[in-house]
Formats: C-alpha cells, structure tokens, sequence
C-alpha cells in the first residue's frame, strides 16, 4: 500500500439553500427537503471515515446570501462536526456567497480559514508540525487572480490553488489562460464555478468536480466530489465519490413502433426500472414521448393523466422515492403530410396555412398570432420567457392535435 | 387508386373468402341483411387503416384474422396484407414497401375522415334532423372528418374553453387567478428578502441593547457597592471606633514587641535542656575509658593475618590441586600413545617421512585440484585413446566391406553389350521411328481425304446427268410451241366458223383463246423450270471443279510422303514389309531400359569408389589422431612427475593414486594436531601444579614453618580463622568507641548552642539577667491583651471586608461622615438604583422583541418554501398558457381553413349543385343564399332546408358529399367511395336518377354500393342492360358467401 502524505476533499457550488425544481412539494417538504444541506452533510461524514486532513471547497456554498439564515447556521454546525474530528476546512467564497453580510452573526469555526476578498493568500499546512503544502487562495476572485496568483517557488511542498471562477467567462481562450496556469508551478488547481465535473488539465491537474446535487432536469449527470490523495512522490490519485441523494433522469420513448397503448405502460415502467437499477439514489423522472406514431389520436390530456397516473401508482412502493415530473408529448401522427397536402380539403388548406407559417421567420409569425388575442397581455410574461425551440415545439403540438381534430381522431 | 380484388382469410363472418376481381367503376352488392356488406366496408378500413375498432372481428373459428386485397394505383399493381393489425404493401416485383396502407394508397388521410366523406351510410343519413337548425352547416361539413361537427362549433368550443383557461368559472386553477397568486408570493419573497437583508441591523441592535443593559447593570453593581460600603460603614461603625482606641493604647506596650514569643518557656526549656546534656556528658565518658580496656585484652596474630588471602586461597585451591595434578599424569600418557601412533602414520607415507617433513608438506585446496584435473585429464586421454582405437576398427571393417562390393559390381557391368551401352545411337533409331509412323499416319488421312472427294465427284456426276437429262426433257417443250402455234390457227379459224355459226364460232374461239392461255401459262411455268434446271446444272460445275481443284494438292501431299517414308525405310534398314512400328517401338524401349541398367550399376561403382576413398581419409586421420592423443599423455605425465617435486610429495604416487597420498597426509597431519594440542595441555596442567606449590611454599616461609607438607594448608587455614574471629571482635570494639566519642563531641557543641540562645534571649528582652527577662515578659503580656482585643475587633472588620480597598472606604466612610450623614446616602443610592432596574426593564422588553424577530429569521425557511410555490406556480402559469397558445393556434388555423372555404364553397356547391338538376330533373335547383341552402323549383319557389323532405334532404346531402369527394380528389389520387343503403328514402325515378348518377360518377372514381333492397338492384341491373356498361359489376351476397355475380 502506498504511502500518503496527504488526503483531502475537493468539492464545490455546494448550494446548500438551493431549491429542488420539481412541482411536487409534497415530496420536498418531507423526505427532499434541504437536499444539498444533507448532501453536505453526507461529505462531512465522508471526510470523518476516510479520515482526510482538510477539506476544500471552491465556492457557491449559498445560491445567495438573503436566501436563508437558518442554512447558514446548519452550515457553521456541520463545520463544528469536522472541527470536532480535527479536520480543517478552507474556503474560498464566490459573490453569490456575500460573507461580508453573514460573517457577524453566524460563528465560525476554529478549523475553518475563509479566504479573504481582499488579496491571494498563502496558508501552509502542517501535520505533526511539519510543513506539508502550501494552499493559495482569494474569495470572490475574478480572472486576474487566477493570472495574478504568484509563482510556487517552494517545489519540496505540495501547493493547491482554491478559486471559484469559469475559466469560460474569460475573454481568452482556455489554453492561453490554461499555460499561464501552468507557468505558476501549482499542482493542484481546486477551481468552482461550474456545475458538471471536468478535469480540465492533469499536468498540472485542474480540477473542477463540479455540483454536489442536481437540482433540476438541466442538471441530470452523476453529482459529487472528489477524494485526492498525494503520495510521497507527489503523485496525485484522484477518486470522484457520487454524492447526490436525487437523480434528476429523463426516459424518451420513441413511440414509432408502439402498436398499442398497454405496450406504452410496460414500456415506460421497463426504463423506469433500468434507471433503479442504475442508480441507488432517489429518482425524479421526465418521460419524453417521441416519434411519428400511428397511435397519435389516442393521446389526449385525460389519457396522459391516466397514464401518469398509472405510472406513479405502480412505483409509489419503491425502496425510494420515485417522481414522475412530466409526461411531455413530442409526437406526430404517422401521415405522410406532402401527400396529404395534395388532396383539396379542409385538412389540406390546414396543412397548407401551417406551411406559410413556417415558411419564413416561424417563431415572429407564431407570436403575432397570439399577439392578435385580446387576451395576450395576460400571457405575455410567460411567452416572453420561453425560448424559440419551446415556441416551436408549442407550435408543432398544437398544429398536429388541430390536424388530428380536423381528421376527426381526436376530440 | 381501384381495388382489384380481395381475399379474406379470417374476418367477421368472411373465413376464406375471396373476390377475384372488382370493376374500376361501379360495384353493386346486392344481399339481405346479415349476409355481410357492411363487414365487407369495416374489412376494406381494417386493411387500409388495421385499427383497434375492428377488433370486434376476428375470428371465433381461431383462424387468421385478416387477409388481403390487391390495389391498382398509378398503373402499377400493390398487394396490402394485413394479418393481427401487422400490414405489409408488396409491389408487383414482390418487394416490401416501407410504409403504411394510408399514407401510401389513402392519401395520408386518416380513417376518421375517410368514413366521414368516402363512406355514407343509412345511419348518418338518418341523424339528419329537418328541424336541426344547423343543417346547413352539417352539410357543409361534409368535407371533414369532424363527423356532423361543423368547424364553427369547434372554434366556439374553443374559445370556451380558452376562457375558461384564462378566467375560470367556480374554480381557482385559471391563469388570472394564477397570476394574482404569483404576485402575492413575490411580493412576499421580497418582503421576506427584506427581512433577511436587515438581520445584521436587528443583531447589531440586539449587541448595541445587550451594552446598554451591561452598563445599566454595572450601575446598578457600583451603586449597590456603594450603597453596601455605606450599610456597612453604618453597621460597623462602632467597631472601627473602637479599633482606633485601641491602636493608640498599643502604641505604649510597643517596647515589649522585641520580647521574643513564648520568651518564658523557651528559657526554661533552654535551661533544663543544659542541664540533661550535662548528665549525659558524664556517662559517655565512662563507657569509652570500658572499651578501651576490653580490646587491650584480644591478642590477635597479625602475621597470619597479613597472608589471610593467600592462605584462603590455598586452602580453597587444594582440591583442585589434587586433581589437576591426577590429570597431568593420564595426559602423559595419552601423548605417548599419539606419539606412536603419528609416528606409524608417517612411516606409512614414504620410508624416509618424518614428522619435518610431514609439516613442511602443504596440502591445500589448490593442490587437490590440481591432482584432480591431473587424474581427469589422464582418465580423458585413456578413455579417447580406447574411442579411437575402436573407431578405426570400425571403419577398417566398412572399408573392407566396400572393396568387396566393388569388385562385385564391376564384373556385373562387364556383362552388358555395346549395344545396350550405346544411347545415342537408341535414340537416334527411336526419333526415325516415330518420324516414320507421323508420315504413314498423315499419308493414310490423306488418302482417306482424297477419297471422300471423289465419291462427292462421283455424286456431282450422276446428278448433272440427271439435270440433263430434265432438261433435255424440257426441250420438248417445243411441242408444247407447236401446240401453241395450233391454237392460234384454231382462233383464227374460229372466225370463218363464226360467220357460219355464231355459237360454234364463240365456242371454238373461246376453246381457243382458252386453251391459249392454259397453254402460255403452261409454257411459262416450264420455261422457268427449265431456267431453273440450268441453273442448278451450273452449281454442279462449279462443284465439280472446286472438288478437282481440292484433289489436285493433296494427291501431290502423297507423293511427298511416299518419298519421306521409303527414305526413312532405307534408313532403318527396313523393308516395307517388315515395318511393324509398334514392335519396333518396343523393342527400343526395351534397349533403353537396358541402358538405364547399365548407367545405374556405373553411378552406384562411382559412389563406392567414393566411399572408399572418404573412408581411407577417415581412417588416417583416426590413427593421426590417435598419435596425437599418445604424446599429450607423455606430456601430462612429465608435468605431474614436476609438479610431485616442486610440492615435496612423494613421488611413489602416480596420478591414479595421489588420492591415496593426500588421505594418507591428511590423516597423519590430523594426529599430529592432537598430538600438538595435547602437549600444550600438559604444559599447561604442569605449569598450574608449579604455581601452586611455589605459592604454598611462600606461605609457608613467611610464616617461619619449616618442614611443612602440602597438606599442612588446612591447619593453617584452622589458624587463620580463629584470628579472623578476634579481628572482628577488635573492629567491633572500635567502631563503639569511635562512635561514643563523636556523640560526646556533638553533646559539646549542643551544650555551647543552648548558651548561645541563653543569651541571644536575654539580648533580646534587652535584659542583662533573669530576673529582668522575667520582668519584660509580664509587659509582654499586657502588651499581647491589648493586641489581642485589637486583633478581633480587626477581624470582625476582616470577615466583613475581604479585600483593603473596602475597609479602607469604610474607613474613610467613618473618618468623614458621622451616624446621620450615613443614614442618608444609603436613601439617596437606594432611589437611584430604582431608576436604573427601570431602565433595564425597557431595554429587556425591546430585547425580547428583537431576539424573537431574528429567531424567526435564523429558523425560518419560509423564503425557500416561498421560492419553491412561486417556482411551481411560474410552471403551472406555464403549463396553462401554453394550452391557451394552442388553442390560439389552433383556432387561427381552423379560421383560415373555413376562410378559405367559405371563398371556394362555390366550386363545392355549383358541382352539388348540377348533381341535385340531375337527380330532379331540373325539376329543382339548389342555390344558397347568405350561407343557407334553398332549394328552387321551376316556378321559382325557394324552399329553405326545414321544408324539404327526408328524401330530398338525403339527396342533396349525397350530392354535396360527391361533390366534396370531387373537390378532395381534384388534385391526388381517387379512393374508392362505400355507399351503404342510401336510396332507401328515394322514390323509384329519384333512384334511378342516383343510380345514373353514381355510374357516371364512377367513371373516375371506383363505387362500392351496398343495399339489401332488391327495387334498388333490378333498377340498376336494368341500366346495366341499357347502358351496356362494360366496367360495372353485381354481386350477391348471403351469409358471407358471394352467390352470383356479374
């Protein structure tokens, strides 16, 4: 077995008063509730077993510092939990994070060195009264800090940067900032900002472990953090531990092949099951119908809530929580709709003025189409907040279901 | 698109079922009910579009349900199979189509629609209501699949439904409701954001109030301080009055302060301290002056005593002595018997070895290698000389053996004659030989050749005589001029015959002309044949010739041979009559065979030959070898006879049996060490027994022993130990005096200490006598009363004050104020403190407060749960207008549909129309006039659609309904249209009409008319008749049987 100098957790955009977006409170109110607090938590006690020297954390601890003082304070009693057990804890706080604020009334530990604002710092590290590494560091940093951190000149130590900044932000391409990094002879950049993992160097290694929970459907890869241990000869060892409690999944179904509506139950719960096999943690689901299907007239609202409904019943008695989000349709009857047009009826001309739509600026045209309802004004807010691919997506499901209606498949 | 024909495997009442052809055009199925025309409908949709409806079809027999029906679209033939819901389209090259029925034969359209305007059947046609007052708009509909919905109803469904969507009616869950919902929350959220946002300011006001208490309370703790330095300077203030009087009397007695503590005892205990050590003093001496006297008494020998250690150490040696000198004589003994046995040893060795010679001798590691690649390489020499030796034999033997053979060989070639030997000359004869059969092969092929012609010539002969002879046979056609000749005249004579007879003549010259023209055709023919003949005559000359022109080569190709052979004959020696090729063949085959021998037995002499000169070779360089081997021995023998002498070693040894030296060596160098080690054993026994006894001796002299014997060391011993005895004794003695006489030392400088202090007491109590001390310490003791008194009125004020500082106030309190002016203060601190705890109480109160506010802050996740409603709410908002967006869409569609419409409903309704004219008549014509039908009669009377009969409302409706179907095929491809029992309200013209109608209509699209009214059918059996309709067709059905059909 090798002989470790050093052990440490890197972790970051900790989120620790973030919001689950998910609409079924229910869930969140009981078992879900302060996720990422728990999540934290679950680290803390990670850190405890594998008996690390220190932890770091590289930012976005809150999503904001008036969100909730309560947080905070869970916050400062899991840090008292590692003080107890003699793990120490740097920080290198992000804006969002505003300490200045909170730093008066919410007592911090010991073992805790928070990073000022002000300056990069330089702290060393000891461990039986020997220097082992030196930790660089500046909360709130901006791109020049990272270009302003000075150069390690002291080789026969370890030396970790701790910043929270996207290295994408900057106006230079990553290599350039990346080969300035590496100019300052650091060998373990411990960086925040960004929600999913990347390894964007191993040489030196710059790490950003990224998130430590999901907390919605954009944010659906494996979250965590990361173990690094450093051996004798310096040689870094990284091992990313998961460490969300809820798994954010979507199951796309291609309804091109479905020849009836019981194959769609089965089949959705068949995915449901392949992802509690995949994953341990709780699950939040979307299903995304897809594919032009000949069962198109059978999906309408009470259908889909039946479904729905079906579908939640049946693994309401899981081992875990199992939240289905959405049943969304992107669906399209299975009519070859160029033929179609070549008949002279009303679905025709239908089709025909659905062309004209299309044909040149689609999502201006859709808007002024509502635009022309009197009762607009009260919509406006929400249209002013999608996207155009959510525009066109709208457009598309209404045109087929008016199709469908036309044909009378659909009521 | 036209149905061909269909086969039902399993469906409905249809079990293997088949239709073989259908007409393009019109086809009637005529049966009761029951018999399965409109499972015949349902099976034509279940193929095209195979959906769950149809289920209620299969089969109970357990047969396949479904079938097939072969289609005619675009001039090219597809098949749809569709067995359980799964379709398949094969083309006619048998290949699969990758797609559905409907989108590749119906136009895309969906089966819904394909019902409503493709398919009329009574049903529909009997929920058309007169008195529905939307009746025109159900016709209108005709052209969707909305099934007697008119679009209008729809977008007014919709906006409903959009309002309700927007505005709600008696429920909470509508986009206004929503968004006043969502304002509240977000006002909330800030407002809760406020509150978190002013948490610092609330916990600085918290610090700033938790000061101001401190303060207030140490107020309170100063007053309450002084307040209490009054109380007590009050309480205690007679005793510190008293403290004052009693510090002034103290200062009186101050004198006595240096008489020292417990002055009295201790000069007594001084005294009588003296007094005892005195007594003591007295005693000691009397017991030294005792001990003294008993160790002048002990006589002690002190020489036996100065040699104590040696003695002992003799004695203790004796035994030991005893025995070592028991060993050194067996050791003597041993070493003789070595001596002997080493000196054999030697002997062994050589005759002239001793013991010098022996030690000088070194075998070592070395020199026992070296003996022993001696004796290997010796052993290698001896073991490759016995190799050769019988490798020479061995070879000698074969080289024998091959001699033998050669010889034998040689007098087996010898047999063989020249001509076996001669291979030239074999070959040479073979080659004529083969040349000879080439040319008699050839010769005979030719001669064949050349025969064959002739028997064609032969044949080309006899035919041209043949043709000759025809023609010659022609020739006589001569006659036939003659003949012809004769006819003129006959014609010319037929004139004068005339003249005389009329008929006689017209007989005779049309005999004549007749006969004339017989004749000439006759001769034409023969001439022609004749042309012919020669002409055949010609081609056989031509034959004739080509054939001698062939000949003529290969006769001069024979001679040529005959020529080559006779030489080659006389060349071989042979006669023409002798010539048997074959044999001759064999026999040089056999000549080569026999030379094959020869040349086999000459290679294998050679190979021995060579053999043998190998061997020879062989064999010399063994015995070179073998020479070689023998002066190496010599070699190595000399050098191990030099090396013997170099190292001493004997040299009766050889090389074989040095072994035997080098054991003998070891061995007797063995004994030697034995012998070595156990003479200095000896040495050393003998020199121990020496020192012991010189020792002894020394003792002995010492002590002025003269004739003494070894053994005499134990009464000394004896002697010895008696002293030891009285020496101990004496030491003893010794000791006790020593330590009595320090004692009385120390007893001296106690007794001088005790004066001392005598004296320093009385220095102290400034006395010069007793009786003075005496006198001052009775001062002491008033002095020790006043301290005393002075002492616990100071301790009073000590348990009542802890520390200087408060006495001290207490003090200055009493020094400055008198009873009164206390009794007032402690009035006045008592009202101010009051107004301090007031202040407090306010303070604590807004504390509270405030502690409570930022309780509820640091607790609360209100702004979370806030967060997450609005959040929630933001995606149901969401949720609802993206169903108000599509019902906007889709209104705004369906508007611009009937817009549409509503400008091209002309077209639509001019076609209905001119099918209404032709169903009346012209006794009626249909218009509309502000969106409404009215039908208009001859006289000009206009009947709106509530005063039509059921009849005339089915027929307007069919007429409207073909019409659509025309407009929906104007531009793709025609469907078949299902009609099912829809002229049951028709009066016989009026069906008549449709029927007439129908047929024309199926001109361009293929009809399927199902009825079970036999009127219905004989009518239009009847038109079938009239208008010989070759593309229209009849069926009759019962109970899923096809009957008749036509």
């Amino acid at each position: 077995m090798k002989e470790n100098i050093l052990k440490f957790i890197h972790c970051s955009d900790l989120h620790i008063d973030s919001i689950i977006n998910i609409k079924n409170s229910n869930f969140l109110i009981n078992d879900l509730s302060n996720t990422n607090l728990k999540v934290f938590k679950k680290i803390a006690e990670t850190a405890v077993n594998e008996k690390v020297d220190f932890i770091l954390i590289s930012g976005d601890v809150f999503d904001n510092a008036y969100l909730s003082v309560k947080s905070k304070n869970e916050f400062s009693n899991i840090l008292n939990i590692l003080n107890e057990n003699s793990i120490k804890v740097y920080i290198s706080f992000s804006k969002n994070d505003n300490y200045s604020f909170w730093k008066n009334f919410i007592k911090i530990p010991p073992n805790v060195h928070i990073f000022s604002s002000e300056k990069i710092d330089k702290i060393e590290f000891l461990k039986d009264e020997n220097k082992i590494c030196n930790i660089y560091g500046k909360s709130e940093c901006s791109e020049n800090d990272i270009l302003d951190t000075p150069i390690n000149n002291e080789k026969q130590y370890f030396s970790i940067g701790l910043f929270h900044f996207n290295l994408e932000e900057s106006n230079k391409k990553n290599v350039e900032i990346i080969n300035r990094m590496k100019f300052k002879k650091i060998d373990y950049w411990a960086l925040g900002s960004k929600h999913s993992k990347e390894i964007l160097s191993l040489t030196p290694h710059i790490i950003y472990p990224g998130i430590i929970q999901g907390r919605n459907f954009f944010e659906n890869n494996t979250k965590g953090f990361y173990i690094v241990e450093i051996d004798k000869n310096y040689e870094i060892n990284l091992k990313f531990e998961k460490s969300q409690i809820l798994n954010f999944s979507e199951i796309v179904i291609d309804t091109t092949e479905l020849k009836s509506n019981q194959d769609l139950c089965s089949l959705i719960n068949e995915k449901i099951d392949a992802l509690k096999e995949k994953y341990t943690e709780h699950l939040a689901i979307n299903i995304l119908l897809t594919g032009k299907t000949n069962l198109y007239y059978l999906f309408e609202e009470k259908y889909i809530n039946k479904i729905t409904k079906e579908i939640r019943e049946y693994h309401n008695y899981s081992d875990r929580i199992i939240i289905i989000e959405n049943l969304t349709l992107n669906i399209k009857p299975n009519t070859d709709f160029e033929t179609r047009k070549k008949t002279n009826d009303f679905t025709s001309r239908y089709l025909k003025e659905m062309e004209k739509i299309l044909e040149e600026n689609p999502v201006e045209n859709i808007v002024k189409i509502l635009k022309f309802e009197d009762e607009y004004f009260r919509t406006k807010k929400v249209f002013d907040s999608l996207s155009e691919e959510e525009i066109m997506e709208l457009f598309f499901n209404s045109a087929y279901e008016g199709y469908s209606t036309l044909e009378g498949e659909k009521k | 698109m036209k149905i061909k024909n269909l086969d039902i495997k399993g469906f409905g009442i249809f079990n293997d079922f088949s239709i073989k052809s259908f007409s393009p055009n019109l086809n009637f199925f005529y049966g009761p009910n029951e018999s399965g025309k409109s499972t015949l409908t349902n099976y034509f949709n279940y193929i095209f579009f195979g959906k769950e409806l149809y289920k209620k079809y299969i089969p109970l027999s357990g047969k396949d349900f479904g079938g097939k029906i072969s289609l005619e679209k675009d001039g090219k033939t597809y098949i749809i199979e569709r067995y359980e819901n799964i379709s398949l389209i094969i083309d006619e090259n048998a290949k699969v189509i990758d797609d559905i029925p409907n989108n590749f034969f119906m136009n895309g359209i969906s089966n819904s629609l394909y019902e409503n305007l493709f398919s009329l059947k009574l049903e529909e046609l009997e929920k058309l209501n007169l008195k529905d007052k939307d009746i025109n708009s159900i016709i209108f509909s005709a052209g969707t699949g909305l099934n007697n919905v008119f679009i209008n109803e729809l977008i007014e469904k919709i906006d409903s439904e959009k309002k309700l969507i927007l505005t709600g009616k008696g429920n909470n869950n509508h986009l206004s409701k929503k968004n006043d919902l969502l304002n509240l929350l977000e006002e909330k959220e800030k407002k809760l954001e406020e509150e978190i946002k002013k948490y610092p300011i609330l916990i600085e006001k918290k610090s700033e109030l938790i000061e101001n208490k401190k303060n207030l309370t140490e107020k309170i703790n100063k007053t309450n301080e002084e307040q209490s330095s009054y109380d007590s300077a009050l309480r205690f203030y007679d005793i510190f009055t008293d403290q004052k009087e009693l510090t002034e009397k103290i200062e009186k007695f101050k004198d006595t302060v240096y008489f020292p503590n417990n002055g009295e005892i201790r000069y007594s205990n001084l005294k009588n301290q003296k007094l005892d050590i005195e007594k003591t003093q007295n005693l000691i001496k009397t017991e030294i002056d005792s001990l003294y006297k008993q160790k002048d008494s002990l006589n002690i020998e002190e020489k036996i005593l100065k040699n104590r250690e040696k003695i002992e150490l003799l004695h203790d040696d004796y035994p030991k002595y005893l025995e070592t000198s028991k060993k050194l004589n067996d050791k003597k003994e041993k070493i003789r018997i070595i001596k002997k046995d080493l000196e054999e040893k030697i002997k062994y060795i050589g005759q002239d070895w001793n013991i010098e010679k022996l030690l000088k001798v070194k075998i070592t590691s070395d020199s026992i290698t070296k003996a022993q690649n001696f004796s290997f390489e010796m052993n290698n020499i001896d073991k490759e000389t016995i190799s050769l030796k019988n490798n020479i034999d061995t070879e000698q033997k074969k080289l024998n053996k091959i001699e033998t053979e050669i010889d034998l060989l040689k007098q087996e070639i010898s047999e063989y004659s020249g001509e076996k030997r001669n291979i030239e000359e074999i070959r040479y004869k073979r080659n004529k030989i083969f040349k000879l059969q080439s040319v008699l092969n050839n010769e005979s092929t030719l001669e064949k050749e050349r025969d064959s012609k002739h028997s064609k010539i032969q044949n080309l002969n006899i035919k041209e005589e043949n043709l000759r002879n025809r023609i010659e046979t022609l020739n006589e056609n001569f006659k036939n001029k003659k003949y012809f000749a004769l006819f003129t005249i006959a014609l010319i004579l037929s004139a004068p015959a005339f003249y005389f007879n009329i008929t006689l003549g017209v007989i005779i010259a049309l005999i004549s002309i007749f006969l004339i023209i017989l004749g000439k055709n006759n001769n034409k023919s023969i001439e022609s044949e004749k042309e012919k003949y020669t002409d055949d005559l010609n081609e056989v000359n031509d034959d004739l010739s080509k054939l001698y022109e062939q000949i003529k080569p290969i006769n001069e190709q024979l001679i040529n041979h005959e020529i080559e052979k006779n030489n080659l004959l006389k060349e071989l020696e042979y006669s023409e009559k002798e010539i048997d090729v074959e044999k001759i063949i064999n026999k040089m085959d056999d000549l080569q065979d026999e030379y094959s021998e020869f040349k086999k037995l000459e290679e294998k002499i050679n190979n021995l030959e060579k053999d043998k000169i190998n061997l020879k070779t062989l064999i010399n360089e063994m015995h070179e070898k073998s020479y070689n081997i023998e002066e190496d021995k010599k070699t190595l023998l000399k050098e191990w006879k030099r090396w013997i002498r170099i190292n001493n070693y004997e040299e009766n040894y050889n090389i074989h049996n040095f072994g035997n030296f080098i054991n003998n060596i070891e061995n007797a160098k063995k004994i030697y060490i034995d012998f070595e080690q156990k003479s200095n054993e000896l040495s050393a026994l003998k020199e121990e027994v020496l020192e012991y006894e010189s020792s002894l001796k020394e003792v002995f002299t010492s002590l002025e022993f003269m004739n003494y014997e070894y053994s005499d060391i134990k009464n000394i011993n004896k002697l010895l130990e008696q002293n030891k005895h009285k020496k101990i004794e004496y030491d003893k003695i010794s000791k006790q005096i020593v330590e009595k006489e320090e004692f009385y030392k120390k007893n001296l400088i106690i007794f001088d200490t005790i004066n001392n202090e005598i004296e320093h007491l009385l220095k102290s109590a400034s006395s010069k006598n007793e009786d003075e001390y005496y006198k001052m310490f009775e001062k002491k003791n008033i002095y020790n009363t006043i301290k005393l008194n002075l002492e616990k009125t100071n301790k009073i004020i000590s348990e009542n004050f802890f520390d200087e500082k408060s006495k001290n106030e207490l003090i200055s309190i009493v020094e400055k104020h008198s009873k009164t002016d206390i009794e007032k203060k402690i009035i006045e601190l008592e009202n101010l403190k009051t107004e301090y705890f007031e202040n407090i109480k306010t303070i604590e109160q807004k504390l509270h407060e405030i502690e409570e506010k930022c309780i509820n802050i640091a607790e609360s996740d209100e702004l979370i749960i806030t967060k997450q409603k609005i959040l929630t709410l933001k995606e149901e908002l969401k949720n609802l207008t993206e169903k108000w967006a599509k019902l906007s869409i889709i209104k705004y569609f369906f508007n611009k549909t009937t817009d549409f419409f509503e400008n091209n409903k002309k077209a639509v309704f001019e076609r209905a129309a001119d099918n209404v004219s032709y169903i009346t008549e012209n006794n009626y014509r249909l218009l509309f006039k502000n969106s409404e039908l009215i039908l208009e009669d001859f006289e000009k009377t206009q009947k709106t659609a509530n005063l039509w009969s059921d009849g005339t409302l089915d027929q307007v409706f069919l007429s409207t309904r073909l019409a659509f179907i025309d407009e929906h095929n104007r531009n793709s491809e025609t469907l078949p249209v299902f009609l099912d029992d829809i002229l049951v309200k028709s009066d016989f013209n009026r069906k008549r009409k449709v029927l007439e109608l129908l047929i024309e209509f199926s001109r361009n699209n293929q009809t399927f008319i199902f009825s079970n009214n036999k009127n219905t059918f004989e009518t239009f059996k009847e038109i079938l008749t009239k208008n010989s309709l070759k593309n229209s067709k009849y069926f009759i059905l019962e109970k899923g049987n096809i009957v008749d059909e036509k």
